[in-house]
């Protein structure tokens, strides 16, 4: 008896035995979720009002990079924004005047990842150069004197964010692992490994009680992760390329992505499933990044084609197109206020439209 | 694969297969809910009132 337990033991630690248990487990996830799905969305939603037409216009236009804007985002006082390009500069505007108050330059080009401190004292920023560098800001020196690496991965960086406090800085990686450091420090909190491809983007749960965060990217899958234990807790697969971006519904309860299949789609934590897909046949090109208005109600999509494409989140439809850019939309994101959307473009500008 | 990447794998889909779910029917009404409650104030939504909105244009006349 006991020699035959020992030996099917051993058994299930073979690589075949491996594969093949992964294979019957995927299986029977595919049929529990399946059952769930007792509903489209369209279905629960026909009844909602459709929404009536809005106007979204232009009311700032941020001039100042010399190169391709790949990143922006929003300080918490609603007023302030950093950007950072292709040509190695970060920016820091105020978007009521649209005046530059900071300029650094990086030793990179594409420096593709830049955020905003929570306390709006501090940015962090990187790209090429495989790092996250924390600049503080402060009116009479120079950020740059100031600066300090804290994050170093084994490729690009791709994407950084800072956890509720300026303490911790999250961050993903072209070498397809995102990881939690102590800003102080520098010392690697967490790291967090289950992509097959390169992190394109990370956002964290505004639940409170989260401790969560999700993360996008050439593996075409979507993973939700535990801070604290660096697990894996939900996987979601739907995508046919690569995942840009990913971004948390206001509620915490549901996510969205963006992705070079020219679809963005919307996946329930809860019933742990895609449970919506934002598409037209007339739409070809890849979309690069997401956001919703604060209620949820709308998803933004900045897209290859040059423009914004805004869906009704409930309904599935489009509801309206900005003609924003001329050239790629790269980013953009929802003011903390949810008065306005930024948008950053290939055109070397940003636009704020409200 | 290799092998330890596979065992990680298999826990992970274990941990996976333990998960409770809801059906999709009872999580798109959460969704509703919140968004009914939050899109009086959604100012992409609804347009905020000139005098709150910090975008909006200054409506005073050029020439003077």
């Amino acid at each position: 008896m006991a020699t035959e337990a020992l030996r099917i033991d051993g058994s299930q630690d073979t690589v075949d035995a491996l594969s093949a248990e992964a294979a019957n487990l995927k299986k029977k996830l595919e049929e529990e979720k399946a059952k769930l799905a007792d509903m489209d969305m369209g279905e629960v939603t026909k009844k909602i009002e459709n929404m009536t037409q809005f106007n979204m216009k232009a009311r700032k236009v941020l001039k100042g990079h010399h190169g391709k804007v790949l990143c922006m985002d929003w300080s918490k006082d609603k007023r302030h924004i950093v950007s950072s390009s292709q040509d190695g500069k970060m920016l820091v505007w105020d978007a009521f005047t649209t005046n530059k108050e900071h300029a650094v330059t990086m030793p990179t080009t594409w420096v593709m990842a830049c955020s905003y401190g929570p306390t709006g004292d501090v940015v962090a920023c990187g790209g090429l150069d495989n790092k996250c560098t924390i600049y503080p800001l402060c009116m009479d020196d120079d950020p740059a004197t100031k600066k300090r690496a804290v994050a170093t991965h084994t490729s690009y960086l791709s994407c950084c964010t800072f956890t509720t406090s300026d303490k911790q800085i999250l961050t993903g990686s072209g070498d397809s692992t995102c990881a939690l450091w102590d800003v102080e420090s520098g010392q690697l909190i967490q790291s967090f490994h289950g992509h097959a491809g390169d992190v394109m983007s990370i956002d964290l749960s505004p639940s409170e009680t989260g401790n969560m965060f999700v993360s996008g990217g050439c593996d075409k899958v979507a993973n939700v992760w535990d801070m604290r234990t660096g697990e894996c807790v939900q996987m979601f697969e739907g995508h046919d390329s690569d995942i840009n971006s990913v971004r948390f519904y206001p509620s915490g309860d549901a996510f969205a992505t963006g992705s070079d299949d020219a679809t963005c789609r919307l996946f329930d934590l809860r019933a742990d499933r895609e449970v919506n897909c934002y598409k037209k046949e007339s739409l070809i090109f890849g979309c690069n990044s997401v956001d919703f208005s604060v209620s949820g109600r709308l998803l933004f999509g900045g897209y290859n084609d040059y423009t914004v494409n805004i869906w009704d989140v409930l309904k599935g439809h489009r509801v309206s197109i900005l003609y924003a850019h001329e050239n790629r939309v790269s980013c953009l994101g929802v003011s903390p206020d949810g008065t306005a959307l930024c948008t950053g473009s290939w055109d070397y500008t940003l636009k704020i439209w409200a | 694969m290799d092998r330890d990447e596979l065992k990680r794998q298999v826990e992970t889909l274990r941990y996976h297969k333990s998960l409770e779910r809801i059906p999709v029917s009872e999580a798109i009404k959460r969704l509703i809910e919140f968004i009914d409650e939050k899109m009086p104030e959604d100012g992409l939504v609804v347009t905020p009132d000139k005098k709150k909105n910090p975008w909006a244009e200054n409506r005073k006349c050029a020439i003077l």
